[in-house]
């Protein structure tokens, strides 16, 4: 998960952002409403955390760019910027934090940026330390809103859809009801949903990009009545948490519910305020939202959730 | 239309079976957290209904296998990345993983080719070159092994780190200024400031420069390397270098040996005694550890020797 400042976001928006533009074939085509357009169906390849990417072309060459729901910005790896011949400009006296100690300053333009056959030119992506030969950088919602986003992670398949559709006539995977939740979106594209955690209502922010699941100590004793005296807390550790270092608590919850859906013993860690100060209570982190078939409908303002197999 | 577009979205459905999914995903978070045995369980229950689909049959073969490697379960870790491979030939994370533990394994031609095969993949891959040379020296390759780290500097970013490693292959390669400048920056700013300066000294000197006895960090003169820093500063004999190098434990013993020969023997050779030092440096070359970092200077200079 990504976090910047008001400042960040503000030169963002006013920036050189565009949307991507539709393949010209479907752009001509005459849709009937109700038709579920797909603009791209995208392999999804699960790495070894079990985040997952989806292929891209930067400047007309293959790349692998992580699905974060989480992110403010779209990053690239030094490697990238090295085969690209890009010469990273440095923002103008602002600086993008991760979630981590990761101080995000340089970003370069792509002239031409592809996810499957839609093309935008001038894309913007900050220069993250990414060390993994497996991921070339991430995606984040200001790419992905502009659409609804299908994510069928037990048959490695992301959908991109024309979010231009009859409302609620979009769950074409199962026969099997699916939980409609409704979704807020804050800070432009971030998701936020309302979930049943040990059958107390909390609010999760979704974030594809964060690893782990977590609750503050500060939200589990509010909406929970767990403090640090409860005899489940098992201590792990010092260990880092999506990139942060602080105590860390297992904790046996039980179920968490979406709507109708429910996982059940969900792991969710339980960290220390400093390692989260989110406004968020609860991070749904890849290892819960991979159990689950997701459809986010950004313009409907919904989430269609099943199981990841629900037949 | 509707009905074609879903069967077309319904099309890329497998027959994912949700048990073999379940055990996939348990096995990933148990990964996660290190717990290799509960992990390989997973996964094993998670292949062997043989119905997920590939990319997630990909990555729970890799990650089995490196749960394996993990548990230095070489062989097995070896037969995951093959299936992981079969799935996907040119994935250069899994040739490299399966490199390092042919290495391991002494199978330096099997490491060679999965090392050929990823830097035809990603020819800028700095490190697949730098292991490489490796790999070419333990097989007796010294020129090639000596080309790779001259790619693989060449290849280094700006902003990549500076210290004892980069300076080491630089002497490798003779380039010798620039070995100096990481040689130096590792005596101010590095974790071992005393192997630095040890390195900094020898540099010095195989330029024809004086010791450089400003710059000598503080260090114990009770722990090693102190010795070999004592002996390059002319407070103790070549003698008692290696009646100190013999005292601890076996395994320290066997590593403060290794240096003592290394080090002894690159102060003789530049110090215009090549004779003196052959046989030093050779005994390095022939009893280093691999993993330890005089293993390949050693390789490449006792070639060299008269």
């Amino acid at each position: 998960m990504k976090k910047c400042n008001r400042i960040a976001r503000t030169w963002l928006a006013g920036g050189i952002w565009l949307a991507l533009s539709p393949p010209l074939a479907q752009a001509e085509e005459a849709a009937p409403a109700c038709k579920l357009k797909i603009v791209a169906s995208l392999e999804m390849q699960t790495n070894p955390d079990g985040r997952v990417t989806i292929p891209v072309q930067i400047e007309g060459h293959d790349y692998r760019l992580m699905v974060d729901t989480g992110g403010y910005i779209n990053t690239v790896s030094p490697r990238v910027v090295k085969r690209e011949k890009y010469h990273p400009m440095r923002s103008a006296g602002t600086t993008l934090r991760g979630m981590g100690t990761r101080q995000l300053a340089d970003y370069v333009t792509a002239k031409d940026f592809a996810i499957g056959r839609s093309h935008g030119k001038n894309f913007i992506f900050f220069v993250d330390q990414l060390d993994s030969l497996l991921v070339d950088g991430t995606l984040a919602p200001e790419i992905l809103a502009a659409y609804d986003v299908d994510l069928d992670f037990a048959h490695g398949k992301l959908n991109l859809i024309s979010p231009d559709h009859c409302p609620g006539q979009v769950v074409y995977w199962t026969q099997t009801p699916a939980a409609v939740v409704p979704i807020e979106i804050r800070d432009a594209t971030h998701i936020r949903i309302p979930v049943m955690i040990d059958g107390k209502q909390i609010n999760a922010l979704l974030d594809t990009g964060a690893l782990t699941s977590l609750i503050t100590m500060r939200a589990a004793s509010r909406h929970l009545d767990i403090d640090e005296k409860n005899p489940g807390l098992k201590l792990r550790g010092n260990i880092p948490v999506n990139g942060m270092t602080g105590p860390v608590f297992n904790y046996p919850f039980q179920t968490l519910g979406f709507g109708g859906v429910t996982v059940n013993h969900p792991h969710v860690e339980m960290v220390a305020d400093k390692v989260w100060s989110d406004r968020d209570d609860l991070l749904l982190g890849i290892g819960i939202l991979r159990q689950l078939h997701l459809y986010i409908a950004y313009k409907e303002k919904k989430m269609y959730i099943t199981p990841a197999l629900p037949n | 239309m509707k009905h074609i577009v879903l069967a077309a979205l319904l099309a890329t459905a497998g027959p994912a079976c949700a048990a073999s999914y379940d055990n996939l995903n348990a096995g990933i978070q148990l990964y996660n957290l290190h717990e290799w045995n509960a992990a390989i369980q997973q996964f094993d229950l998670a292949l062997a209904a043989n119905d997920l689909v590939p990319s997630l049959q990909f990555i729970a073969h890799f990650d089995r296998g490196q749960s394996h490697g993990a548990l230095s379960h070489y062989d097995l870790a070896i037969a995951d990345y093959s299936a992981s491979l079969a799935l996907r030939p040119n994935e250069v994370q899994v040739l490299i993983s399966r490199a390092l533990l042919y290495g391991r394994n002494g199978k330096m031609e099997q490491a060679m080719t999965d090392l050929d095969a990823t830097i035809a993949a990603r020819p800028d891959l700095d490190f697949a070159y730098a292991m490489r040379s490796v790999a070419n020296m333990r097989l007796g390759r010294i020129d090639k092994g000596r080309e790779d780290i001259k790619i693989a500097l060449s290849l280094r970013s700006e902003n990549a780190a500076h210290g004892r490693d980069i300076g080491i292959a630089n002497w490798e390669v003779g380039e010798l200024e620039k070995a100096e400048d990481e040689f130096s920056y590792e005596v101010e700013h590095g974790p071992r400031k005393d192997y630095g300066w040890i390195w900094y000294a020898l540099t010095e000197t195989r330029m024809g420069k004086a010791l450089p006895r400003r710059s000598l960090p503080d260090f114990d003169k009770k722990v090693w390397p102190a010795p070999i820093i004592g002996f390059f500063l002319g407070d103790i004999t070549r003698e008692a270098v290696f009646a100190t190098a013999q005292q601890g434990e076996a395994n320290a013993v066997n590593g403060q040996i290794c240096e003592a020969n290394f080090y002894v023997g690159e102060w003789l050779l530049h110090n215009h005694d090549p004779a003196g030092a052959k046989p030093l440096i050779g005994e390095a070359a022939s009893n280093c550890p691999t993993n330890f970092v005089e293993w390949g200077p050693a390789q490449m200079d006792v070639v060299g020797l008269p």
